[in-house]
């Protein structure tokens, strides 16, 4: 009985430790990580805008946006 | 084709090419701003990472200076408009060989830069003591814009020599480094000199120009040309020169320079912050004033001479130290000299100068004078 009650009184420190993780987990895995990926990926486009001015890619966005 | 297939394949394609063309529009839009942002992210990563690029002067910062648009601005604006007249001489254009004598001073003849009679073009091959020939070029009559694209071709040559980029300044300097100065100057042409040069005029204003982005791009000085005359009876030798130059008039000009066929020694040819004769270096045919004047306007700032020879600055090629140094070697400055000359740039020494030339526009002819506006 003692035991239960025991196992009944860690379970929600527990419960809450396993939420905390997986909010922590989520906001690293649905935020944190696509946002690096996808801010590398952009600042690629920038620094390939920047340096190669002459380059195909940089004159076809440029004809489409420009 | 069944529509369970087409129906697979409409979703093979959204399930793959939705993806792929956000990642390619997220990547268009890093080009997009890249390219249109070109100066400012070249600077941030020539500033804060280091990396060797070299960051074009900017169409609004060309346009500064008191509404002044610079003699590259001019002659721009002015080969856009006037193409069609190549060979024509502009009006008010002195012969360099036949003194005006409606001006103040009979012998000096102010000339306006803006109308040079022959651009340089590449620079070949001569002596010392000759600037490169130039052809033609198109007289700008009243200059109005900018290029509309930096595709266009330039009007200037290339700088002979390479410009080896100096070390990070630290964020104090870097800041002073950003913040462009202009001063304008008044070139004197040592009539001696002169006679043996095929467009002294086009070359004074070629060899300015190019010490002028040397140090804007490395110390945010730019040197605003703001007229060019000959003078004419000029002393033989720097130290008599110098002794006259100083009380020529400036009009308007913060700096006075003069140029002449002297060779360079490394011995101080400026008397007064906001004057300067500018010799020659025997060992530069491509340029023969440029690293004197890079040299000597690095003195005025306050960077000292490096004398020793076996010093990493001296052997690198700094302009502080090795001003004769052929066209071989690249154009760079050492960080000691570099930090106090931006700290002297702070100063503005021009502005304590005391010249007893006058500084305010002197009253002339308009027929023989003409200035930039």
């Amino acid at each position: 009985m003692a035991a239960k009650e025991t196992a009944m009184k860690a379970n929600p420190a527990a419960e809450e430790a396993d939420e905390s993780s997986s909010r922590v987990g989520w906001i690293l895995g649905w935020v944190v990580a696509p946002g690096l990926i996808l801010g590398v990926i952009f600042l690629g486009g920038v620094y390939v805008g920047a340096n190669s001015e002459e380059s195909w890619m940089t004159r076809a966005v440029m004809w489409l946006f420009g | 084709m069944s529509r369970a297939r087409i129906k697979a394949l409409a979703k093979l394609f959204f399930l793959l090419g939705l993806p792929v063309g956000l990642l390619g529009g997220l990547f268009g839009g890093g080009i997009y701003v890249g390219a249109t942002h070109r100066t400012t992210i070249l600077r941030i990563e020539k500033d804060w990472l280091g990396m060797d690029v070299e960051v074009p002067a900017t169409p609004a910062a060309e346009a500064e200076g008191a509404g002044d648009k610079g003699w590259l601005g001019l002659q721009v604006a002015a080969a856009k408009e006037g193409r069609k007249d190549v060979k024509e001489n502009p009006s008010g254009t002195v012969d360099p060989a036949t003194p005006d004598t409606k001006t103040p001073d009979t012998d000096v003849k102010p000339v306006d830069p803006s109308t040079p009679t022959t651009p340089p073009t590449t620079p070949t091959a001569t002596p010392p003591t000759t600037p490169p020939t130039t052809p033609p070029t198109t007289p700008p009559t009243t200059p109005t814009e900018l290029p509309a694209s930096l595709l266009d071709p330039p009007l200037r040559p290339a700088m002979p020599m390479t410009v080896t980029l100096p070390e990070r300044l630290t964020p104090a300097l870097q800041s002073v480094a950003r913040d462009i100065a202009t001063v304008k100057v008044k070139v004197l042409v040592d009539s001696a000199w002169a006679e043996k040069a095929a467009d002294p005029f086009g070359y004074v204003n070629q060899t300015v120009e190019w010490a002028s982005s040397v140090y804007e791009t490395q110390l945010g000085l730019r040197l605003q040309l703001q007229s060019i005359a000959l003078w004419d009876g000029a002393p033989s030798g720097v130290g008599p020169k110098l002794a006259e130059l100083c009380d020529r008039p400036r009009e308007g000009a913060q700096l006075l320079l003069a140029f002449t066929g002297e060779p360079f020694t490394g011995e101080d040819s400026f008397a007064d912050p906001s004057c300067a004769v500018i010799p020659q270096s025997p060992r530069s045919r491509q340029a023969p004033h440029l690293r004197s004047l890079l040299f000597v306007v690095g003195r005025l700032l306050g960077a000292e001479r490096i004398e020793d020879q076996g010093s990493e600055a001296w052997r690198r090629g700094s302009w502080m130290g090795d001003a004769l140094a052929d066209d071989g070697v690249p154009l760079w400055i050492d960080a000691v000299s570099r930090e106090a000359m931006l700290r002297g740039k702070q100063a503005a020494p021009w502005e304590r100068g005391a010249g007893t030339g006058s500084s305010a526009p002197a009253p002339t002819d308009a027929a023989a004078t003409e200035e930039i506006n």
